[in-house]
């Protein structure tokens, strides 16, 4: 079967049972995906399913055939999207683990509601755990990406 | 990564610093040069490379957990360098002894020290090295050191000509080093004091951040783990002919007490290792549980303690005061749970074991490694990758071990990825504690005597017992003996008892619990003599200026003395924990018993601030940690097993959660202080003290209840 991911249309060799997070970390080598739970509660393996965030780790691949999947590196060619360029101004990583997750999220709520309010932020942002405690940075960033730039999801 | 290995000793001597460099240095310099013959690399100490192309190496010897060592120790060096900010390369430093960090005796992170024991070595680095670019100028200008300067990476001399660093590097390293320099005055740092922005960040929000999980490595083969589910147990039995027949199974085995399984990725071998049927054996002795451990601690509490700190007469005092108050306390279990679960890659190779780790530990994974394999430690090399968080987890080596014990089985090298539930229930936890407390009130209710017996597990018993002195672990009590409130009577005693369940260093530490029983029974005298609690704390801690400001600003910042409504309380907590002084206020409202936080607002003295915006960060990074230690959880144990094994169970603080939280930092240029972990022990009390005042509920038990009812 065959998947595009980030714009390139790729075969899929893994087993279709295998979820979707180990085929973009162990066969494609996209390491900006990351394990967390493995039971789709934490976050840290969000990525794009088409227009929807979901978590990689909770998703066989063998359901995906003719989908896109965007991962982190394929938010922005340059690492230049609005949420990243929101997340470098208000440096919100700590650890940094959690922001691939946390930057998919965001970048999915923006595109759906441009200008988010800060129940909408809750809602949107409350799948993905961050144990550094960078939430109210994250909120900031949110907003300022909002704000900042006439809003365009990229991929 | 850099092999050099450099020694390097530096003795502060008030004025100037003392270093004596190892001749040894000079030899792998050497070798660094035949790389590229046509670059000359000038290196005076084992944190500042400076090549003939300009480019300037800053070397981090502490680990990037989150807390910013990668940007705010660089800056230290920088700063004293006159190095252009811009420019320079950071590289994470390999193991060698010049990196052992003096606050712990080993190449570790941890104990908030990374800035404090770092602040003037670091400086000194990047001051020995300005001052031989400044020589090597002078030798070649003949211009007097009085007329030259130094900024951006260069010396410039009268006319405004730029001798770049670079220019002057080989010259340089000609040079001895001196033995003396002197450092900037704090009121001429232009990079120390900045709110510059993290040097990490870019590649964090790109996914080109190399965690741990992520190490590559030609023909890297992936092990996964399982350990026995009860404490103490070990693998009986297992069957393993439909694992080993599945397609990219490379190897079973049993590893320590539990089975390995090692595949060409990582569902492969996690499949392999479900399809395992495994017997576990108990260990000796009962099976524990929570109810078993507190019931044994409670009785504990009544035994004879060792004294870990004694003011005064307190017996005497608590059976002759007016007024005597008693209460007991009890804090649980709570998990690490880093985003990023346990995982370390191992390649035994050659007569060599390279590691590539995400450890605060390179000495600890150093040994194990040595240990494991029987190669002596200088073929046991480590490589520090990115950490997803610490908190004190990865100063252990368990899962250092597993990687080593793997790959001994293949030529290949392997990373061993631990699972979520792996990760959870074989946790080192932070240690429950049981507390008994009594206060006198002499006739004008003012605190006389404080009895406290403590028991908990001894962190030092497995790993250094020497630590323990006259029955008292000091890393158990830490934060109750010491107290700044000047009572006049005072005992803490402390009763070792091995729960039987494995624990560890956990961000603060007796800290964690100390404080929380501390400023929550300090508050209880108060109430009980019908003094405000804040005037209370004034007067008591006349002795202790740097907690009063920061107690006094808390308490303005969150309007202590404004009316507030019936339902709502404002609470507050002080305590210096790692050096720094940290006081908390909370203004919390209960609705339907539900407890809403509506502020919180922390007020810091941690001396100078290297960098504000990161130091802000790690303060709240630190509130979260401590809400939510505070809020959820707690680690239970039923049978000898732990009962919570992903984040359904065990739950982390959420956005949504998320209360407003205001810091402020108390100017100071006193040398900088702890910063990671002094705002965890503040926030559980100054929300219990909060809760007390919205609802007249003592709570003495973490986490608070769900419901705060009388019922």
């Amino acid at each position: 079967m065959r998947i595009v991911i980030n714009g390139t249309d790729r075969e899929v060799h893994s087993p279709p049972d295998t979820p979707l997070l180990w085929v973009i970390r162990d066969e494609w080598g996209l390491i900006g995906t990351k394990y967390g739970c493995g039971i789709g509660v934490c976050g840290a393996c969000t990525v794009h399913l088409d227009t929807i965030p979901i978590r990689a780790c909770s998703v066989p691949v063998g359901s995906l055939a003719g989908h896109r999947v965007t991962t982190i590196e394929g938010l922005s060619p340059d690492g230049q999207h609005p949420v990243q360029k929101a997340w470098i101004a208000e440096d919100v990583p700590q650890c940094g683990y959690c922001q691939s997750g946390q930057i998919m999220s965001a970048a999915a709520l923006l595109a759906r509601h441009p200008r988010p309010t800060d129940r909408d932020i809750d809602t949107a942002m409350s799948g993905n755990l961050c144990r550094c405690g960078t939430y109210a940075r994250i909120r900031r960033a949110i907003h300022r990406a909002g704000k900042d730039a006439p809003y365009a999801e990229s991929s | 990564m850099p092999n050099r290995r450099e020694f390097f000793k530096i003795v502060g001597t008030g004025a100037g610093l003392l270093l004596a460099l190892d001749t040894r240095a000079a030899g792998a310099h050497q070798g660094m040069r035949s790389a590229r013959p046509e670059l000359r690399t000038f290196a005076p100490n084992a944190w500042v490379r400076i090549g003939s192309d300009d480019q300037i190496v800053i070397i981090v010897d502490k680990s990037e957990m989150g807390q910013g060592p990668l940007t705010t120790l660089p800056m230290l060096v920088a700063e004293e360098l006159d190095a252009d900010w811009d420019r320079l390369r950071i590289e994470q430093a390999p193991t060698a002894r010049a990196y052992i960090n003096p606050a712990l005796g080993a190449e570790a992170t941890g104990g908030s020290s990374s800035v404090r024991s770092s602040y003037l070595p670091l400086r000194a680095a990047g001051a020995t090295t300005r001052l031989m670019l400044l020589q090597a100028a002078h030798r070649r200008t003949g211009i007097a050191y009085a007329r030259l300067r130094t900024a951006r990476g260069a010396v410039l001399l009268p006319d405004g000509q730029r001798l770049s660093y670079g220019a002057l590097a080989d010259a340089a390293a000609q040079l001895p080093v001196p033995r003396h320099v002197r450092l900037k005055s704090p009121r001429r740092f232009q990079i120390i004091g900045r709110p510059l922005p993290r040097l990490d960040t870019p590649a964090k929000v790109t996914g080109r951040a190399v965690f741990g999980i992520d190490v590559q490595r030609p023909g890297l083969l992936i092990g996964v783990v399982r350990r026995p589910p009860m404490i103490g147990g070990h693998l009986h039995h297992y069957d393993d002919h439909v694992a080993r027949a599945m397609a990219g199974v490379v190897h079973v085995a049993r590893i320590d007490q539990g089975l390995g399984v090692i595949a060409t990725n990582t569902w492969t071998a996690w499949k392999a290792l479900d399809a395992i049927p495994v017997h576990w054996k108990d260990g000796d002795g009962a099976r524990t549980s929570t109810h078993a451990i507190r019931e044994e601690y409670r009785r504990a509490a009544g035994t004879e303690a060792a004294i870990a700190e004694r003011r005064g007469d307190v017996r005497a005092t608590l059976r002759h005061a007016p007024r005597v108050i008693a209460a007991d306390y009890e804090i649980p279990f709570a998990a690490h749970a880093p985003l990023e679960p346990m995982n370390c890659t191992a390649h035994i190779h050659d007569g060599l074991c390279e590691i590539s780790a995400p450890t605060q530990a390179q000495t600890g994974a150093q040994a194990i490694a040595a240990h494991l394999t029987g190669l002596p430690l200088d073929r046991v090399v480590v490589h520090t990758t990115l950490l997803g968080g610490g908190f004190g987890r990865r100063l252990e080596h368990d899962f250092i071990a597993d990687a080593v014990n793997l790959a001994r089985m293949v030529p290949q090298p392997v990373k061993v990825v631990w699972s979520r539930e792996e990760d959870m229930t074989h946790d080192f936890y932070r240690p429950y504690s049981y507390h008994r407390v009594q206060g006198a009130l002499d006739s004008h209710g003012m605190p006389i005597a404080w009895r406290q017996t403590i028991v908990t597990a001894s962190l030092m018993r497995t790993r250094d017992p020497s630590a323990i002195k006259g029955g008292v672990d000091p890393t158990a009590v830490g934060g109750a003996v010491g107290m700044p409130y000047s009572i006049p009577h005072i005992e803490i005693g402390y009763v070792e008892r091995d729960p039987k369940v494995p624990v560890g260093f956990w961000r603060s530490v007796a800290d964690s619990y100390t404080a929380f029983v501390k400023e929550s029974f300090l508050d209880e005298l108060a109430h009980a003599a019908g003094r405000d609690p804040l005037a209370l704390r004034y007067a008591l801690l006349a002795s202790e200026p740097a907690q009063r400001r920061v107690l006094k600003a808390a308490a303005r910042a969150i309007g202590w003395d404004r009316p507030h409504a019936r339902d709502q309380g404002l609470g507050v907590a002080v305590h210096r924990s790692f050096g720094t002084s940290m006081a908390q206020a909370a203004s919390v409202s209960i609705r339907s018993g539900k407890l809403h936080i509506d502020r919180l607002v922390c007020v810091c003295d941690c001396g100078l601030v290297v960098n504000p915006n990161i130091a802000r960060a790690q303060i709240e990074g630190a509130i979260v940690f401590g809400l939510q230690a505070a809020l959820k959880g707690p680690i239970t144990v039923e049978n000898s097993r732990i009962q919570q094994d992903n984040f359904d169970s065990y739950s982390l603080l959420r956005m949504d959660e998320m209360p407003r939280i205001d810091v402020h930092f108390l100017k100071n240029v006193r040398a900088p202080q702890g910063l990671g972990e002094p705002a965890v022990p503040p926030v559980a009390p100054a929300l219990a003290n909060a809760i007390f005042v919205a609802s007249g509920i003592r709570v003495r038990t973490l986490p608070f209840p769900a419901i705060l009812s009388h019922a």
